[in-house]
C-alpha cells in the first residue's frame, strides 16, 4: 500500500434500514494531508465519516459492507479494537459539544480515561494541547471556570484541545465551522493549517470557498455516492463531472 | 366566580355536619360503639346478633383504643365506649357522669412458642422478663437463649392491663413493640426465644400460653380468679344508658350476649367471682 | 366570510379571566391547605417542645402518660432512629437504584426497557402496607434465621425501604440520564472512551441533579414513611445497638400511638410531627444545597 495513503475505503457501502445512505465507495485519504467533503445536505458525509472511527455503531439497524483499510487492517471487523481505533481517529462534531465540566478537566478527560494519573503530566498535557489548539492565551487564568462559559468559537477549539490530548493521528471534522460566527471560523480554519502538520485531517464542509482555503484534497459526495475525488485545485477548476461542477458552480445545492 | 367559593364552602359544612349528626344519631336506629381494640372483635359479634334481634337497627363499632373510646364518648361522638381497664380518675374528672358497667371478664395470657420448654412462671419471674432483670429463659428454667420480649404499644388496652397487674406500674424495659394480637401471636410463633402477650380468647395451637402461679389462663381459672392476669371489659356510657345503647348494654348482659361472649372465648360476667360493683349501673 | 375585526371580543376576555381566576383559586387553596397544616402541628406541638425543654430532643426516656407531669419525655432514640433508618435505606437504595437507571437508560435494549420501565413505575403505587407485609413474612424471618435476635430490626427497615425508594429513584434518574445531550455521549466515545467510562465520567455527572433530585424524593418517602417502618422495625424506643435491634422512627411511633394519645400524650406527638417537619425541610435544605454546589 502506498506510504502516503492513511485510509484507504473499498467499496463501501451503508443501508440504514432499507435505506442506502453510501454506495459503493472507494478514496484513499493522504496522509498529513487536509481532505475535504464536500456536497449538498443529506448526501451522506456525516455518515461517511463516522463509519471512519466507527460512531455508527451507535445507531440501531446499521449495515456495512466494503472495507475501511487502517493500519493494513479492515477496522470494520469484529475484532476491532474500537476504542484503541478512537482514539486513534477522532472526531470534532458540527456542534462544540464540551463537557459540563471545567475548562481543566474538559481537556484532561481523554488522558484519564486512558490512565494517566500524574498531575504534573495532565498539566503538561492540558497546556500543551490548548497551546496547539490556539485557545491557550485566552483561557489560561481561568481553567477551572466551566467550559459552558466559552464562546462557541472557544468551546470549539476546547473541543479540538480535547482530541489532542488523546494524541490521535487523525482527525475527523463534521462542519466544524458552520455553527461559528465569521472570525471565529477563521481560527479554526488558521488552526487546520497548522494542525496538518502533524495529523491527517479530514473534513467535512458545505462551504465550497473553505475547502478551497484549507484542503489539498476534495471529495464530491451526491446522494450517497462518490461522484468526484481529485485535489482540491483540480476538483474546482478542472471538474470531470457535470455534476461536479453544477455544484461548485452554484448551479444546485 | 367570588361568590362561588363561600357557597361551596358552605355546602361541604353543611353536608359534613349532616353526615356527622346521621352518624351520631342513636334514636334513628343507629349505635355507634367505640373505642378498645381487644373488646371491638366481641362487640362485632353482639353487634350482629342484636341488629339481627331488631331488625332495622344498626350498630357500628370503631377500635381506637380505650382512651379513645371513653374520650368519644364523654365528648359525645359516640354512644357506648369500649374499655378493656377501668376508668381512670382523670377521666372521671373530666368527664364526671360516665358511667362504666362490666360486661366480661378476659385472661391476659403469657405466650411462648410450642416448641419453648417453659411451661411456669410466677408472676415476679413474668414482671422481671418485662422489666429486663431476667433477659435469659436459663434463669427461669428454659434453655440458654436470650429472651425476645415482645410488648404492646403505649396506650393498648392489654400492655396497660399488664403494667398494673404484672409489673405493679412499674415500666416495661426492652423488647419490640408490635401494634396489635394478630401480629404478636405470629412473632411469637415463629420465633422460638419469643414471650408476648394477648387477650387469652385470641390464644390458638399456633402458641402457648404459659401458667402464671400454676394456674392456666382457663375459663375456669379466670373466672375463679387463680388465673391472675385478667382484666373486666367495660361499656362506658354518659350517664345512665337511653334508648338503643341501653337495649344494647341489656342484650349483652343477659343469656343471649353473654352466652355469645363465652363463645367467643371471655368469661361470663356472671360466672366470674365477686364481679366488680360496677354491674349495678345497669337496671 | 365576515371581514374580522381587530376589536377584542368581550366574551373571549371574560373567558380568559374566568380560567386565570380558577387556576389562581387551586394555585392559592393548595398553598393554603399546606400552610394550614403546617400551621395546625405547630400550634398544637409548639407549645409542648417549650414546656418541655431541650430534653424532648436529648432525653432517651419516653414514657407518656395524658398528663405531662407524669410523663417522660425524651425522643432522642426516635429522632436518631428516623435518621439512621433513612440515611441507611438511602444508602443502600441509592447505588442500586442509579445502576439500574444506567441499565435502563443506556444499556438495556428497547424491548426490555418497554416492559421495565412500566413496571418500575407501577411498583411506586404498591401500598406500603404490602410492603411491610412481605417484610413481615419474608425479610423478618430471614433475619431472625441468620442472625438471630428479633427479626424486626434496623436491618429489615433498611431493605424495605430501600425497596420502597427504588421505583421512585430509578425513574426518575432513568429519565435524567436520558436527557443528557447525545453529544456528550459522542464526545465521549470518539474520544476512545469506553462505554463505562463514558456512563461514569460523563453520563452520571451531567444527570447529577436529577439524580441528587431522585434521592431527595426517596429521602422524603423513606423518612415519611409509616406503616412499613411499623411493621418491620420493631418500634423499641431505645438507641439500637447493632443493626440487627429493633428501632422506632419519628413517624411509626406517631402512628402506633395517635389512636390512644390524649392530653400532653397526643400534644407530645404532634411535637414530634413538627420535628419530623424541621427534619425533612433542614435535610431537603442540605440536599439541595449539595445539588447547587455539583452543577458548574
Ligand atoms: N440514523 C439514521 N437513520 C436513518 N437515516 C439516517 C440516519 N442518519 C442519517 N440518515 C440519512 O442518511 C442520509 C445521509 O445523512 P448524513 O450523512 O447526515 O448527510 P450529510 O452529513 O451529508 O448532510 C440522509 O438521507 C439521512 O436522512
Ligand atoms: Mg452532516
Amino acid at each position: 500500500m502506498d506510504d502516503n495513503v492513511e485510509i484507504s475505503v473499498k467499496n463501501l457501502s451503508l443501508w440504514f434500514g432499507k435505506f442506502q445512505a453510501l454506495k459503493n465507495i472507494s478514496i484513499a485519504i493522504p496522509k498529513n494531508e487536509v481532505t475535504a467533503l464536500i456536497g449538498p445536505s443529506g448526501c451522506g458525509k456525516s455518515t461517511f465519516i463516522k463509519t471512519l472511527d466507527r460512531m455508527n455503531d451507535l445507531v440501531d439497524n446499521v449495515r456495512i459492507t466494503g472495507e475501511v483499510i487502517y493500519k493494513g487492517r479492515n477496522i470494520l471487523d469484529d475484532d476491532t479494537d474500537v476504542v484503541q481505533l478512537r482514539k486513534e481517529i477522532g472526531m470534532v462534531f458540527q456542534k462544540p459539544n464540551p463537557f459540563p465540566k471545567s475548562i481543566y478537566d474538559n481537556v484532561a478527560y481523554g488522558p484519564r480515561v486512558h490512565g494517566i494519573k500524574d498531575r504534573k503530566a495532565l498539566n503538561d498535557i492540558v497546556e500543551g494541547s490548548l497551546r496547539k489548539a490556539a485557545l491557550w492565551d485566552e483561557v489560561s487564568d481561568r481553567l477551572n471556570e466551566s467550559a459552558l462559559r466559552l464562546s462557541g468559537g472557544q468551546q470549539q477549539r476546547l473541543c479540538i484541545a480535547r482530541l489532542l490530548a488523546v494524541e490521535p493521528n487523525v482527525l475527523l471534522m463534521d462542519e466544524p465551522a458552520s455553527a461559528l460566527d465569521p472570525i471565529a471560523t477563521s481560527k479554526i480554519e488558521d488552526l487546520l493549517y497548522e494542525l496538518k502538520r502533524e495529523y491527517t485531517i479530514i473534513i467535512v464542509t458545505h462551504n465550497m470557498q473553505q475547502a478551497a482555503r484549507v484542503a489539498t484534497h476534495t471529495a464530491f459526495f451526491l446522494l450517497g455516492e462518490l461522484i468526484e475525488y481529485a485535489s482540491t485545485i483540480d476538483l474546482f477548476e478542472r471538474p470531470r463531472d457535470k455534476r461536479t461542477e453544477d455544484y461548485v458552480t452554484g448551479k444546485f445545492g | 366566580m367570588k361568590r362561588l367559593f363561600p357557597i361551596l364552602l358552605v355546602a361541604v359544612l353543611v353536608a359534613a355536619a349532616v353526615f356527622e349528626a346521621g352518624c351520631a344519631s342513636n334514636s334513628a336506629g343507629k349505635l355507634q360503639v367505640a373505642g378498645s381494640t381487644s373488646v371491638q372483635p366481641h362487640a362485632e359479634v353482639l353487634a350482629r346478633a342484636f341488629q339481627q334481634n331488631n331488625s332495622g337497627t344498626r350498630v357500628y363499632v370503631q377500635g381506637g383504643g380505650s382512651s379513645a373510646g371513653i374520650q368519644a364518648v364523654g365528648e359525645g361522638t359516640a354512644a357506648i365506649g369500649m374499655s378493656s381497664r377501668a376508668v381512670k380518675a382523670s377521666e372521671i374528672a373530666t368527664y364526671p357522669t360516665l358511667k362504666p358497667v362490666a360486661i366480661a371478664v378476659d385472661g391476659i395470657a403469657m405466650i411462648v412458642n410450642p416448641k419453648n420448654p417453659v411451661n411456669n412462671l410466677t408472676m415476679n419471674q413474668t414482671r422481671d422478663i418485662f422489666t429486663g432483670n431476667i433477659t435469659n429463659w436459663n434463669q427461669v428454667g428454659g434453655s440458654d437463649a436470650t429472651i425476645n420480649v415482645i410488648n404492646r404499644e403505649q396506650g393498648s388496652g392489654t400492655r396497660d392491663g399488664v403494667q398494673t397487674i404484672v409489673l405493679k406500674g412499674g415500666n416495661f424495659a426492652g423488647g419490640i413493640v408490635l401494634s396489635s394480637t394478630g401480629a404478636i401471636r405470629t412473632a411469637v410463633s415463629q420465633d422460638v426465644n419469643a414471650i408476648g402477650y394477648i387477650s387469652s380468647a385470641e390464644v390458638d395451637s399456633s402458641v402457648k400460653a404459659v401458667n402464671i402461679d400454676g394456674a392456666a389462663p382457663t375459663y375456669d381459672n379466670i373466672a375463679n380468679r387463680s388465673y391472675k392476669i385478667q382484666r373486666d371489659f367495660f361499656f362506658v356510657t354518659k350517664g345512665d344508658p337511653s334508648g338503643l345503647a341501653s337495649q344494647f348494654i341489656n342484650f349483652t348482659l343477659g343469656a343471649g350476649g353473654q352466652a355469645l361472649l363465652k363463645a367467643d372465648g371471655l368469661v361470663s360476667i356472671s360466672d366470674a367471682q365477686n364481679a366488680s360493683m360496677t354491674t349495678s349501673a345497669t337496671k | 366570510m365576515a371581514v374580522r375585526t381587530l376589536k377584542r371580543s368581550r366574551i373571549k376576555d371574560a373567558k380568559g379571566t374566568t380560567i386565570e381566576l380558577i387556576l389562581l383559586l387551586c394555585a392559592v387553596s393548595a398553598v393554603a391547605a399546606i400552610f394550614l397544616i403546617i400551621w395546625f402541628i405547630f400550634s398544637e406541638g409548639l407549645p409542648f417542645v417549650l414546656e418541655a425543654g431541650p430534653q424532648f430532643l436529648t432525653s432517651s426516656i419516653w414514657l407518656p402518660t395524658d398528663s405531662f407531669s407524669d410523663g417522660s419525655w425524651g425522643i432522642f432514640p426516635i429522632l436518631v432512629g428516623s435518621l439512621i433508618v433513612t440515611f441507611g435505606a438511602i444508602g443502600i437504595g441509592t447505588p442500586l437504584g442509579v445502576a439500574c437507571a444506567v441499565f435502563l437508560a443506556e444499556i438495556a435494549p428497547p424491548a426490555v426497557r418497554r416492559v421495565l420501565v412500566p413496571s418500575i413505575n407501577a411498583l411506586a403505587g404498591v401500598p406500603s402496607v404490602v410492603y411491610g407485609f412481605f417484610g413481615l413474612v419474608v425479610i423478618v424471618p430471614w433475619i431472625r434465621g441468620q442472625f438471630g435476635g428479633f427479626g424486626t430490626s434496623v436491618f429489615a427497615s433498611w431493605v424495605i425501604l430501600s425497596i420502597m425508594i427504588l421505583p421512585t429513584i430509578i425513574s426518575i434518574s432513568t429519565d435524567s440520564i436520558r436527557a443528557v445531550p447525545r453529544e456528550y455521549k459522542e464526545g465521549s466515545l470518539a474520544m476512545g472512551a469506553t462505554q463505562w467510562q463514558t456512563i461514569r465520567s460523563v453520563m452520571i455527572p451531567a444527570a447529577s441533579s436529577g439524580i441528587i433530585a431522585s434521592v431527595i424524593l426517596g429521602m422524603g418517602r423513606a423518612i415519611g414513611e409509616t406503616m412499613a417502618v411499623l411493621m418491620v422495625a420493631g418500634n423499641a424506643v431505645s438507641i439500637p445497638n447493632s443493626i440487627f435491634a429493633p428501632v422506632s422512627t419519628l413517624t411509626a411511633q406517631i402512628a402506633l400511638e395517635m389512636g390512644y394519645a390524649a392530653g400532653a400524650h397526643r400534644q407530645a406527638l404532634f411535637a414530634m410531627g413538627m420535628v419530623l417537619f424541621v427534619v425533612i425541610m433542614i435535610l431537603t435544605g442540605l440536599a439541595n444545597l449539595a445539588s447547587r454546589r455539583r452543577v458548574t
